[in-house]
């Protein structure tokens, strides 16, 4: 009983940092469609960089640097050019599976798997420090949102724009803030996977973005209840993984099965009702 | 001609970048460049696969405009396509006996079409139908549900549906009475060319000259005033999802028929989302969908032709899409309804 | 107390002017000419002016929302360019907007606290002052409480403490008295009188003359975006400068048949034409609605006769839009039945020449359903639900004509052409809505909604942004409608606009929801 409760929490670590990075994304009126694409790019970034200088830290804050760099330029793309904040999500993660796979291509010289240990680079995971870190970013957003100016701002940056502008503050910093933490924790997800793994698979993130996104609506916009729901999702997903090694479901079917959840989710929660959708600022 | 300032900036973006990347990736970088602005046009097989991939992009690029006229976004494309096609290759799949006479030969090709255009509104409409509800964004819907629907294709088309007297993760393929044969010999070019063509004329005079159109149009432009004036709103929106789906639906029926004459997995490949680019870049306009769509087939053949010569081949396809995307969607569109309740006429 | 200035226009003028769109036609509206005025502590300063005048545009400038095209702004004698109202904040000018703007979702204390300093939000510390402030201005308000919750006059009152709690110099009041209810409205201005006494410097925006001749130490006055008079109320001997006469000769213009607003009662006057049908064409009966964070309205009854004028009078807050949404089909009613008694041969469609009376109920009451019945609609969001900023000129006129299949044939072109021609506005049928002002918006919808032929017309607070000849024209074209056996119903919420002796001959006032 004990060891699966401690796997289920270990599980849970990426798929919280990236749950926690959707929610401030979402409380800042922009729905975080390209989690999954910036998972997958900062595991990518972070085992490059890990090979290259031996070090996983060194790998994890390069590979953090890059994609919060990237998705800035994005976001300040989209504030600057009204372009649709949703395209521009899908964009980029489109941009990340064609990255990926031509750094994965030019720098290992493989579409597949990038083995860390076989490359001559060994990488001890402190599993317990990482998912304390997790459940310890999730009070700190409990206690920036309640208890500071700029977790308020950010709040009304997402529902009543005009009236941080009449105020001369501008919702579009705060947005552009959102999606710099949101590629931040992003990146947090996908070092914790690829570290996990000791590898970089394609499709790292295998949904887990839009699994995040579904906790995000399931736990109400709200931290604490966000991390139950985390909880929720990754003791389905180990129950899965049990079934798939005994064999009763296709490894290709359960591929579908994040954006199925999220979509369920997001058709029972209804967030959208009563009012605009929260992509349309 | 400030209105082409945009769709040239995306095309020209998207141009910039993938010959970095093709460059970037290849021991002989002119050679490599050389071949993706010379290959495509080299030879007749070459120009004509371009253009029935045009052609099957133009049909699906249609009904994505059309979608977007009418105030919502298809992005859904990807399985409305694939889903469709696995029925059409279901239907006309060969070794169900002898050969039907003309009659029931011509029905079962029918059936096959309408399955497909039925099948494809269908999964456009699930997301329609939510948006009117429960107010959920289609944008968020359609997209789900084609994420969630592509694995499990891939896996039928993979398992129990796949050709066991072959080695390829593709279904049986079509009785040969049911292809529709290329124009033009060693390409694939065949009719379907100009069915998506006729269809994107028809489009445009519908949208332009009659009230369906007009109503579909100003519902897209302007949603509260046409609930105001009595226009059907949510039918009207629900009904431009469901066209669009008609015509990816349509789309994966010709991929099947006239180009692949199997169904394999990936069949849709990416066909929904350059759709959607080409309809971005045509500014929705049906009529500019088709140079629309011959610029993108023309990009995308250039670059798989180009990574014949380069080290390692790689996604470029994403590449691609994704700069396209990103520069297109820049004010592509009033997004969504802008409703000014705070104005009833008064500044808020 | 000590006056001193705090803040100058001098010379400011602001143009709108809209890009060309495919007709080429550049549209310009001067909103203000070339205002200079000073502003000072210690004193409070009345902005009046019709509907349209440029008050608003005028503390705008002042208050950092808008840049003007021409002048400057000094603030403490140096000239200053405002990036944004909290630039202007900074510089100890604060607003309090008509419709203030709030995060619904925050609290009243959480919205004060938006504007504050600091990294963190220390509640209670907060509490205490705000408190303090509304002590001072006899505010009595719940800083727990939602801002979706609030009325109206309590969303102004929280709007209030948000900008006190600023400490600002100066205090500009867009329409404060609008959303009051009349027993607060001097408490509230005595308050304001207190706030002056102790150095604030106020500046009230407001178009009733007897608000500014009792409250006011200094009166201006805009029309058209000019100043035309600006001076303290008493001279240095205590005599008055200004009384109401003189304002009344500031703010007219050269009016239509000589026909001016008056605050007088509105009497009855039949229009005289005896076959009036005694039958109401138009019945109400307990229509209620509730919608979401809106003001509800419960068991709305009464008639209305062909021929005949009925007004519905009531202030903002009193369910008036929801009155009008739930009256247009726009919002489903709780219950109720609207029934429409559509006259033999010219009702709204062609369809057969019996008089036939429909019901129409709750699940039955939309826009569609409204207007086979020969019902027209004009809506108070002229901008978005009359038509929409990015529809042409012709799109938006051709809305009824759509039911055929063929369009933009000769017959519809000649119509826009057409409806063009008659109410006089220079433009292409391709123009798009946004360069149009709001009054041609207003006369073109009219226009339209007039040519289906109804036999019922409801119109929504049209009156509003018209300068006095537009709305002098409006009542013309209303009455002649009603002359001709219309049915013409008018919600609105400044009926002293149109209430010229003998307007209405039924006038029904909307209080908290119902009806009297």
């Amino acid at each position: 009983m004990i060891p699966s409760i401690t796997a289920i929490l270990t599980m849970a670590a990426p798929l919280l940092f990236a749950t926690l990075g959707a929610l401030v994304s979402e409380r800042a009126g922009v729905l975080a469609v390209f989690m999954d694409g910036a998972i997958t790019l900062s595991g990518c970034l972070a085992i490059a960089f890990t090979l290259a200088t031996g070090s996983p830290l060194a790998g994890f804050a390069a590979a953090a640097g890059c994609t919060v760099l990237f998705l800035f330029a994005v976001a300040l793309f989209t504030e600057r050019t009204g372009a649709n904040p949703f395209l521009a999500g899908l964009s980029v993660n489109l941009f990340a599976a064609g990255l990926t796979s031509w750094l994965s291509s030019s720098l290992f010289g493989t579409r597949g798997v990038v083995d860390l240990a076989s490359r001559g680079v060994a990488v001890a995971v402190p599993n317990m420090a990482v998912t304390s870190a997790a459940f310890g970013c999730a009070v700190l957003f409990a206690l920036v949102f309640r208890f500071t100016t700029f977790g308020l701002r950010l709040g009304v940056a997402g529902t009543s724009a005009r009236a941080l502008s009449v105020r001369g503050i501008f919702p579009a910093r705060y947005r552009v803030a959102s999606w710099c933490i949101a590629a931040f924790m992003a990146s947090c997800a996908g070092s914790a996977l690829a570290f996990g793994l000791g590898a970089y698979v394609p499709n790292l993130s295998a949904g887990r973005g839009w699994t995040a996104l579904a906790a995000v609506f399931l736990g109400y916009r709200r931290p604490l209840p966000c991390v139950a729901a985390v909880l929720l999702f990754t003791a389905a997903e180990y129950i899965t993984n049990i079934l798939q090694g005994i064999g009763g479901l296709p490894s290709t079917l359960i591929l579908g099965l994040p954006y199925a959840l999220a979509l369920l989710v997001f058709v029972l929660v209804r967030p959208g009702a009563g009012r605009k959708p929260g992509i349309f600022r | 001609m400030r209105r082409f300032l945009a769709p040239l900036t995306a095309i020209g973006t998207g141009l910039l970048v993938i010959t970095v990347f093709l460059a970037l990736s290849s021991e002989d970088p002119a050679g490599t460049l050389r071949q993706f602005f010379t290959r495509p046009f080299s030879s007749w097989w070459h120009l004509g696969n371009m253009l029935n991939m045009a052609g099957l992009l133009a049909l699906a690029a249609t009904g994505s405009a059309i979608a977007l006229k009418s105030g919502s976004f298809n992005l859904g494309g990807e399985a409305q396509i694939y889903a469709p096609g696995l029925i059409t290759a279901l239907i006309l799949a060969a070794g169900r006996g002898t050969e039907p006479g003309l009659m029931g030969g011509m029905a079962v090709f029918a059936g096959a079409l309408a399955a497909a255009v039925i099948a494809g509104a269908l999964l456009a409409f699930v997301p329609a139908l939510l948006k009117a509800r429960a107010n959920i964004s289609e944008l968020l819907s359609s997209f789900l549900l084609s994420a969630a629907l592509l694995p499990v294709l891939d896996y039928l088309v993979g398992g129990p549906l796949r050709d066991q007297s072959k080695n390829l993760l593709a279904t049986p393929p079509i009785a040969a009475w049911f292809r529709i044969h290329p124009l033009a010999r060693p390409s694939l070019f065949n009719v379907s060319f100009f069915v998506a063509a006729g269809l994107a004329v028809i489009a445009g005079v519908i949208l332009r000259k009659t009230g369906p159109g007009y109503r579909l149009r100003v519902t897209g432009i302007a949603p509260d005033f046409a609930r105001f004036a009595g226009f059907p709103a949510n039918g009207i929106a629900m009904a431009g999802m469901s066209l669009s789906g008609a015509l990816h639906g349509l789309t994966g029926f010709f991929a099947i028929t006239g180009t692949w004459y199997v169904c394999h997995q990936g069949l849709s490949g990416g066909m929904g989302w350059s759709a959607l680019a080409a309809a971005l870049i045509a500014r929705q306009n049906p009529f500019a969908v088709i140079p629309s769509a011959l610029l993108l087939a023309w990009l995308e053949t250039a670059t798989d032709s180009a990574l014949l010569s380069t080290r390692f081949g790689f996604d470029s396809t994403s590449i691609v899409q994704a700069v396209i995307l990103l520069v297109i969607s820049a004010r592509a569109l009033p997004l969504g309804p802008a409703n000014g309740r705070a104005a009833r006429g008064k500044p808020a | 107390m000590s006056r001193r200035v705090k803040a100058e226009l001098a010379g400011v003028s602001v143009v709108f002017e809209s890009a060309a769109d495919g007709s080429g036609i550049p549209y310009r509206f001067t909103a203000l000419d070339g205002v200079s005025l000073p502003f000072s502590t210690g004193e409070l300063h009345t902005i009046l002016g019709e509907n349209g005048a440029g008050k608003s545009t005028l503390v705008h400038v002042l208050s950092g929302l808008q840049e003007p095209s021409a002048g400057t702004v000094f603030v403490d004698g140096t000239g200053t360019s405002f990036s944004s109202p909290a630039d202007a904040l900074e510089r100890g000018i604060a607003m309090v907007h008509q419709r203030p703007l709030l995060s619904d979702e925050l609290t009243v204390l959480e919205n004060v606290a938006l504007g504050s300093r600091g990294l963190f939000v220390r509640r209670s510390a907060k509490r205490r002052e705000i408190l303090e402030l509304a002590g001072d201005w006899d505010i009595d308000l719940d800083l727990n409480a939602r801002v979706r919750a609030l009325s109206p006059a309590d969303r102004l009152r929280a709007a209030l403490l948000g900008a006190l709690y600023a400490g600002p110099s100066l205090l500009i009041l867009d329409e404060p008295t609008a959303v009051l209810a009349p027993g607060d409205r001097a408490r509230f201005m005595e308050a304001a009188g207190r706030a002056r006494d102790r150095g604030l410097g106020i500046i009230l925006i407001t178009h009733k003359i007897e608000e500014a001749l009792r409250w006011s130490d200094r009166i201006s006055v805009l029309r058209k975006g000019k100043l035309v008079h600006s001076s303290p109320m008493l001279d240095d001997g205590g005599n008055h400068l200004v009384d109401s006469s003189m304002l009344e000769a500031f703010l007219d213009a050269p009016a239509v048949g000589g026909i001016r607003p008056s605050a007088g009662p509105e009497s009855r006057r039949e229009y005289g034409d005896p076959a009036i049908s005694p039958q109401p064409s138009f019945s109400v009966n307990g229509l209620s609605a509730s919608p979401a964070n809106r003001p509800s309205i419960s068991d709305i009854s009464f008639t209305a006769l062909p021929g005949t004028i009925t007004g519905i009078f009531g202030h903002p807050g009193s369910g008036m839009g929801t009155l009008e949404d739930a009256l247009s089909g726009m919002i489903r009613p709780d219950s109720g039945t609207v029934t429409i008694r559509m006259p033999g041969g010219n009702g709204g469609t062609d369809r057969g020449h019996e008089p036939k009376t429909v019901a129409l109920g709750p699940s039955r009451l939309n826009p569609r359903r409204l207007r086979d019945c020969g019902v027209a609609l004009v809506p108070s969001n002229r901008a978005y639900r009359g038509s929409h900023p990015d529809l042409s000129v012709a799109d938006f006129l051709l809305a009824y004509r759509s039911r055929a299949w063929v369009m933009r044939r000769d017959g519809d072109t000649a119509f826009v052409a057409d409806v063009l021609e008659r109410e006089g506005i220079p433009a292409a049928p391709e123009r798009l809505a946004r360069t149009l002002s709001g009054g041609q918006l207003q006369r073109l919808i009219l226009a339209r909604e007039l040519a289906s032929g109804p036999s019922i017309l409801i119109l929504t607070e049209p009156e509003w942004g018209l300068d006095i000849r537009s709305a002098a024209l409006l009542r013309e074209r209303l009455v002649e409608s009603a002359r001709s056996g219309m049915t013409v119903i008018v919600l609105t919420d400044t009926p002293d606009t149109m209430a010229i002796g003998g307007f209405y001959h039924k006038v029904l006032r909307l209080r908290e929801g119902r009806l009297s």
